[in-house]
């Protein structure tokens, strides 16, 4: 029974990853993608971590896992936050049909205290 | 006795936070992946500026995740005096919705929690 | 390679093989195609994602847990990584 449980885990995490992957592939600028890296790819980890849990019954594994959940839920956002604001100060090129952009022109940079 | 209550009361806050933050990652998920999957081309991105009333930083780097985690937002930029926050929107049919949606949704939940 | 596993689990093994590797591949075409440097970022992040799903699927297949450690070190380096790229893009435009 745990087979099955385990067995689903890992499919849906390898499924979630393989639609990140696209994702990358088909979006049209370096935002989109990032929406796509920062929710599937970091629910696909989660997911395939569950399924080793299910199947180890050790403290040791049980907490490792925790730990690699833990760092992939906390700094999977901060990173995307710090390579989307990059990529608008270095005027990367953005995809067609936006709306609106109201970071643009806006200096953001932090004053040198020295 | 009023503090002990208080403090209980926030860490109920905090684990039902974990939760909310969990429902809202898969949620997020199953959307882009369905938008990813479906062939159409509906989106209109846009970038947002939102107001902030958050004091402490804890609170900020929460609000900024929170943004991350929720279906078709993502935080780019803040200014250096904490005021405003940049948000990326995947679907922008309305500016003022999607502004009135992070304040009144987000901004309320984080301010119960960490202020 | 034969498994110990039961029927169920060796085929969500290969499948979970299939789909992990099919990402490489798409990854390695965004890597090679990608017209500007935060793209290519990007698949920094995409990649180590799907290292750690290989080696939580080598775990299941062959049950040595002892590499969970090293997807414990992926999953902080290449934070360390993408917070360095950053870095280094707005250094880059200010000279």
């Amino acid at each position: 029974m745990i087979d099955w449980i385990a067995a689903f885990f890992l499919i849906a995490g390898s499924l979630f990853m393989l639609v990140a992957a696209i994702g990358v592939v088909k979006l049209s600028d370096v935002y989109m993608r990032m929406h796509a890296i920062t929710k599937a790819a970091s629910l696909g980890a989660i997911l395939m971590l569950v399924a080793v849990s299910l199947l180890y019954v050790q403290w040791i594994v049980w907490i490792e896992a925790l730990m690699v959940v833990v760092f992939v839920i906390l700094t999977a956002p901060i990173a995307s936050h710090m390579i989307a604001k990059a990529a608008h100060k270095t005027n990367m090129p953005k995809g067609p049909n936006y709306v609106m952009d109201e970071l643009e022109g806006v200096d953001t940079d932090i004053p040198d205290k020295a | 006795m009023k503090k002990l209550l208080d403090i209980i009361v926030r860490i109920f806050r905090f684990i039902f936070f974990i939760f909310y933050y969990l429902k809202e990652l898969v949620l997020s998920s199953l959307f882009i992946a369905y938008d990813i999957i479906t062939p159409k081309d509906l989106m209109k991105p846009g970038i947002v500026e939102v107001p902030v009333d958050l004091k402490n930083d804890t609170a900020i780097i929460a609000f900024a995740n929170l943004i991350s985690m929720t279906p078709g937002s993502l935080s780019m930029d803040m200014n250096p005096e904490k005021t405003k926050i940049y948000i990326h929107a995947m679907y922008l049919h309305d500016k003022q919705e999607f502004v009135d949606k992070i304040k009144n949704e987000l901004e309320k939940k984080i301010h119960q929690i960490f202020e | 390679m034969e498994l110990q596993t039961s029927p169920v689990l060796t085929f969500a093994i290969y499948f979970s093989f299939f789909n992990l590797t099919i990402g490489l591949f798409m990854g390695l075409y965004r890597l090679l195609t990608g017209p500007t440097l935060p793209d290519r970022i990007v698949v920094m992040d995409l990649v180590a994602s799907l290292s750690i799903g290989l080696i939580v699927v080598y775990i299941i297949a062959t049950g040595q847990t002892v590499f969970l450690n090293v997807a414990v070190a992926i999953a902080l380096l290449v934070f360390m990584g993408n917070i360095a790229f950053a870095k280094y893009l707005i250094r880059r435009i200010k000279k």
